[in-house]
């Protein structure tokens, strides 16, 4: 055995240094044709950073910003020049004790001014949003931004008894985003005493629907919270939108017609109708419940009580709501709602009680219920309901007929070797006009890694970029997965979150949790970020290389995506100006160059053709 | 070797073999399609013994026929674990996970995953009176599986680099998990398994043996040499507590992979940091796992691509001593974690910065500690970064602030200097994240496998493990990995709850310690069970499985620090836990089995412990 170490032995001290050769040797004095690849179009800043920034807190004392950015508001400060200036909300969906910023979750608001050369400036520093009126906020995810720059936070985990709220959650840290906003990476410690440290009963304050009504603290939680984006303060809880895993909501054209989404399973899917527009005080809450051949719907009208409200999606099931799988963020298009339907992989028996209850399973599951196959028996369905729902999709719901259809599934897209789009448990949702277009940005948020959800660097050479973003043009008909295109938001694969873009669409606040575009160096942090030159960087990610014909080895790249195209689908590796092989990827129509630094490269495919590139 | 040197190498290898190697290329493109094929059609095999195994279910057949089918259902999955456990790791926790309820982690409430597959089956098959409704039902569900995966690896991209990662990953799934029958709770043969999939795996490295020839004739013959010997060792035992784990370590597992990855890295087949530069927890140019330059704690990182710099080490290594940190300014990390004593202090639980305070817990050391995807015995914080908060915001440890801390640090010059020069990219260097990103610099390079017992396993000579010594190493070591299951929760080469062959999991048991050695009640805090993410009954109690590396310098032991010496540690275990104590632990994890462990072979055990230690000074 000796012997064989031995050799081994020298093989790794004189080895490491040698370059491999499966491709034809490189000829670094090759004259090949050069080719530029520009920078980015798109200039990411950063605005807000979590634990870095100070944010003046309750009586005028300072604190290090929380973290865990979420959800994005933006609030103009004048409606008639929505682009000029604006109020920016920040969700942190974290529980912490906090003498300074309040016990719970919470938010940041901060002003930011248009500069004349498009850009944003921040102004007047970061103020943080007393919840002390409305009796705090648990853990702040998602929220609802509307049109006319109002503003309410959502808060997820319902909790079902004061120990539970009074249990801190730390650390301030962002988290990791590879399993999910809920995954391996949200820590949450146990200190008792560390999160909500007022559990006395709550009354409802004026201003407030059921005012003067008492409830136990831990009640006061879950639901969706208005705040005053200008006076730094909460206003008011939206007891009358019912108490449940309130993720967020859309407020339609006519200020009065709210849906609302549950991110649970079984998720109701909610809408509340004031009676006028733009006071939500009054009005009635209602669960959809779909038709059995799903072409259209009803809206089951809920019992305005506290007590009805405190338990809204009991009293939904029992009314026959139909059932989803945890609704995440929602949005509309020319009068359509969109839906994010995130999935679940081994779902199947929550749907069971919420049958027993009185639900009805969405028309698009049943259809996906395993043991239709090798179980007929419809009892057995019942009993052990087993859907599998690896992907999630997006839904579309026509308020005309009341049909709530699927309108993307989830999964692989057909031409997957050239375009590798594979949307898996899409969870953000928002809508961005730019130049008169629609477009859906649709961002995952990973329940697992399996089922080729992820870009596996070790298995597809993907780079192995996790929860994604992407983009569909919506004046596309019958849209399907290929017509979507990855949205590169930041250098690295920094992974964003809580994506909004300005009215005009020319600029766009995102959070990450890897600011590598900024100054903050290679360590992670929660951070707000501002993308500008979206105008050039929206049309390059449509933009389709063109080749001349036989022209050869031909390479096109793509500045926005950070992609070089070929002409031809092959073998192709990339050696840096020292002929050492950096990149290598097999059967590729592209590849990814986001991770190489600028620089001069030479491509070469399995022929031997060489062509340099330069990365500005 | 010169650089000159390398140049020539170079030349020369350029000149003998591009030629032959385009025209190879062509050639041998087919072989991950080939093998695709084959897997494709031992699924379908799977698939096959799984509807005959349902039928004989179905008919409520002799429980003697149903296990013997059931063992052949098995090894037909073993056929092709290796691939499926290198492209979709998921997927085998699906088919083959452990017999446990877990929770989905992805959804914003507690949602319990009952245990399915074949080891929840061999469980059933376990029982004197059979559950037919649940072998069905898992039936049902392992036959969509296999479906599944096989529709993912039908349209999945293949490389010869994928085949070569998976074929070496299976080495160590055997050398870590097959051989210590973690995966056969109950009457399926362990060696026999290791032996298939031992088998399986070298199938299809037989077809790079040529290219393999070409690029080292004699690696090439050895490897041939020891796949056969390897495999010829796993199947030729005849007793799973007699298997020498050692010898097949050192002599087959270590070396194969070895020769593995030289082949493929000098064969001109890329490897996996040409594909994407992320930071990987196991860095393929090593050549075993019992080196030190196998790990990168950067793997376990937030950000994958961050890369540590020595002014950030000496900064955190600074920070770590400093007493600034605390409020009382009577307390650092190093109060604590002391650099001389593996970095933990001896006590049961650790003086507080408050006068007659203690922590909740017994202090973990932190070498090594870096390469784990969870932190606290409870597991509740995910990177170093947010662990180091829990410290600073406790009101008996630093009882403080990020804020408070900053200013204060401000006042120095020298730290402020330090921050400068390892932040320089900073306006403001003195912050939250870049004191964490200091500290955490700092404890990931604490990472070192440089025992005598990573010598030897390396086929090294250490000075301190001869003669009788190292039998006794060598017989605890086998007693660790076989008849006394250790290595089934403390996996090699960490010896922790850091799950092989990809080290992204790290695991927690319930032991049901008790509040004191002579005690029979169960220590009253409840673990990951405690924690609101995790508050569910299945981890009531459940600690975090710790590295066994420099134990016999952190007593005591346990969580709450309740055994003094490893001795008392063996004998609970060789008892059963808690239950064996005759404690109620309803969700115990740890079999509640006597061992049966004589006394000469705990300390054999306790010996192989000994060596686990490392003489570096800190």
């Amino acid at each position: 055995m000796n012997i064989v170490y031995g050799f081994l032995l020298l093989l790794f001290v004189g080895g490491t240094a040698m370059s491999q050769q499966i491709f034809p040797a490189l000829d670094t004095n090759f004259n090949a044709n050069t080719i530029i690849v520009p920078p980015s179009p798109l200039k990411a800043k950063l605005v807000f950073v979590g634990g870095k920034d100070t944010v003046i807190g309750i009586n005028g004392q300072k604190q290090l910003a929380k973290q865990w950015h979420d959800f994005i508001g933006y609030t103009p400060i004048n409606l008639q020049a929505p682009n000029d200036s604006a109020y920016i909300t920040i969700n942190h969906e974290m529980r912490v004790k906090d003498d300074i910023l309040g016990d719970g979750g919470g938010m940041t608001v901060f002003k930011v001014k248009k500069t004349p050369s498009g850009d944003y400036d921040v102004e007047g520093g970061y103020r943080n949003v007393d919840f002390t009126a409305v009796g705090n906020t648990l853990a702040n995810c998602g929220g609802i931004s509307a049109r006319n720059g109002r503003i309410w936070t959502a808060e997820e985990w319902v909790q079902t008894s004061n120990k539970d709220i009074n249990i801190g959650l730390l650390p301030r840290e962002g988290l990791d985003t590879t399993y999910g906003a809920y995954g391996k990476g949200s820590s949450q410690a146990a200190v008792p005493g560390w999160g909500i440290r007022d559990t006395n009963d709550w009354t409802i304050p004026s201003g407030a629907n059921y005012a003067g009504r008492t409830i136990k603290k831990f009640q006061n939680f879950n639901w969706l919270v208005e705040i005053d984006p200008a006076q730094a303060k909460a206003t008011r809880k939206m007891y009358n939108w019912g108490r449940f895993e309130h993720e967020g909501g859309v407020v339609m054209a006519d200020d009065k017609t709210v849906y609302l989404t549950d991110d649970t399973q079984p998720a109701v899917f909610f809408k509340f109708v004031a009676n006028q527009s733009g006071n939500f005080n009054e009005g009635q809450l209602f669960a959809y419940k779909q038709s059995v051949d799903g072409n259209t719907g009803t809206w089951l009208p809920l019992e305005n009580s506290l007590d009805s409200m405190l338990s809204i999606r009991a009293v939904a099931l029992r009314k026959g709501a139909t059932m989803f799988t945890r609704f995440e963020w929602i949005t509309d298009v020319k009068g359509k709602v969109y839906i994010t339907e995130t999935g679940l992989d081994n779902s199947g028996n929550r749907f069971k009680d919420g049958m027993k209850a009185g639900g009805t399973l969405a028309k698009h599951l049943m259809e996906r219920d395993v043991y239709n196959g090798p179980f007929s028996d419809s009892t057995m369905r019942i009993k052990d309901t087993v859907i599998i729902d690896y992907y999630g999709r997006v839904l579309e719901f026509d308020p005309a007929t009341d049909k709530m259809s699927v309108f993307l599934e989830g999964g692989k897209a057909t031409n997957y070797a050239s375009n590798k789009v594979h949307l898996s448990n899409p969870d953000g949702l928002i809508t961005w006009t730019l130049n008169g277009k629609n477009y859906l940005v649709i961002q995952e948020d990973l329940n697992g890694r399996s089922k080729g959800r992820v870009g596996n660097p070790d298995v597809d050479g993907s780079g192995g970029n996790i929860c994604e973003m992407y983009v569909l043009d919506m004046s596309k008909s019958n849209p399907t997965l290929d017509d979507l295109r990855r949205l590169l938001i930041t250098p690295n694969g920094a992974e964003v979150t809580g994506a909004i873009p300005t009215p005009d669409g020319k600029a766009m606040f995102v959070n990450s949790q890897h600011p590598s575009a900024g100054n903050t160096g290679d360590y992670g942090n929660s951070c707000t970020m501002l993308l500008t030159g979206l105008d050039t960087y929206v049309t390059s990610v449509f933009e389709d290389p063109s080749f001349e014909q036989n022209q050869g080895f031909q390479v096109y790249p793509n500045p926005a995506t950070r992609t070089l195209y070929f002409n031809e689908q092959s073998d192709v590796s990339i050696y840096s100006i020292g002929g050492q092989r950096v990149k290598v990827a097999w059967n590729a129509e592209k590849v990814d160059i986001s991770e190489l630094l600028p620089g001069t490269y030479f491509v070469q495919n399995i022929r031997g053709d060489v062509q340099k590139i330069i990365i500005q | 070797m010169s650089g000159f040197m390398n140049k020539v190498l170079i030349l020369i290898i350029v000149l003998l073999s591009s030629s032959i190697i385009i025209s190879m290329k062509q050639e041998e493109q087919q072989i991950p399609d080939t093998i695709r094929d084959e897997i494709l059609s031992s699924m379908d095999s799977m698939h096959m013994h799984v509807s005959s195994f349902e039928q004989s279910v179905n008919q409520h057949s002799n429980p003697k026929i149903l296990r013997n089918q059931f063992s052949q259902l098995r090894e037909s999955y073993k056929q092709f674990e290796w691939f499926l456990g290198h492209i979709e790791p998921e997927s085998v926790q699906l088919i083959n996970g452990p017999p446990l309820p877990r929770l989905d982690e992805s959804v914003p409430s507690i949602m319990e995953i009952e245990p399915e597959g074949l080891q929840v089956m061999e469980e059933i098959l376990n029982e004197d009176a059979i559950d037919y409704p649940a072998l069905t039902y898992n039936i049902q569900k392992l036959k969509q599986h296999i479906i599944d995966a096989k529709s993912m690896i039908q349209s999945i991209a293949l490389s010869d680099r994928i085949i070569l990662e998976a074929v070496r990953n299976n080495i160590i799934r055997i050398g870590t998990l097959g051989i210590t029958g973690f995966d056969t709770p109950g009457f399926s043969d362990a060696l026999k398994e290791s032996a298939i999939s031992w088998e399986s795996a070298g199938k299809a490295l037989r077809y790079y043996i040529p290219l393999f020839q070409r690029t080292s004739k004699i690696q090439s013959d050895s490897l041939e040499y020891l796949l056969r010997k390897g495999r010829n060792m796993l199947s030729a035992s005849r007793s799973f507590d007699a298997f020498d784990r050692w010898g097949f370590t050192k002599d087959y597992v270590n070396p194969v992979y070895a020769l593995i990855g030289s082949l493929h890295m000098h064969s001109g087949i890329e490897i996996n940091i040409e594909v994407s530069r992320k930071n990987r927890i196991i860095r393929y140019e090593a050549p075993t796992l019992y080196h030190t330059s196998a790990y990168d704690p950067y793997g376990y990182a937030r950000n994958k691509y961050e890369r540590p710099s020595q002014s950030k080490i000496d900064l955190g290594s600074m920070l770590f001593r400093s007493t600034e940190l605390s409020k009382s300014g009577s307390m650092s990390c190093a109060s604590c974690h002391d650099p001389q004593r593996a970095f933990m202090d001896g006590h049961v639980k650790s003086p507080g910065s408050v006068p007659h305070s203690f922590t909740d817990r017994n202090t973990p050391g932190l070498l090594n500690v870096a390469l784990s995807p969870r932190y606290f015995h409870d597991s509740r914080t995910t990177f170093l970064e947010e662990q180091i908060e829990h410290v600073v915001s406790s009101s008996i440890e630093f009882n403080t602030d990020y804020f408070e801390i900053s200013q204060r640090l401000s006042q120095d010059v020298r730290i402020l200097e330090a921050f400068k020069s390892a932040y320089p990219s900073e306006s403001g260097p003195i912050n939250a994240t870049t004191i964490s990103s200091a500290l955490s610099t700092y404890i990931r390079s604490l990472v070192s496998f440089e025992t005598p017992i990573d010598s030897v396993l390396r086929g090294e000579k250490s000075a301190l493990l001869t003669g009788k010594t190292l039998q006794k190493v060598k017989n605890g070591f086998n007693l660790f990995m076989g008849k006394a299951a250790c290595g089934t929760c403390h996996f090699p080469p960490t010896f922790s709850g850091l799950v092989p062959p990809h080290f992204t999991d790290m695991e927690s048991e319930v032991l049901g310690v008790p509040t004191h050695p002579t005690s029979k009640k169960i220590d009253p805090d409840l673990g990951k069970g405690g924690i609101y993410k995790y508050k569910s009954p299945i981890y009531a109690h459940a600690f975090k499985t710790p590295g066994l590396r420099n134990i016999s310098i952190t007593a005591p032991f346990m969580h709450n620090g309740a055994y003094r010496t490893l001795q008392e540690v063996m004998d609970f275990y060789n008892r059963g836990g808690g239950i064996g104590l005759g404690i109620d632990v309803p969700n115990q994890t740890l079999p509640s089995e006597k061992l049966n462990l004589t006394k000469q072979e705990i300390a054999e055990i306790i010996a192989f412990m000994n060596a686990l230690v490392e003489k570096r000074k800190y």
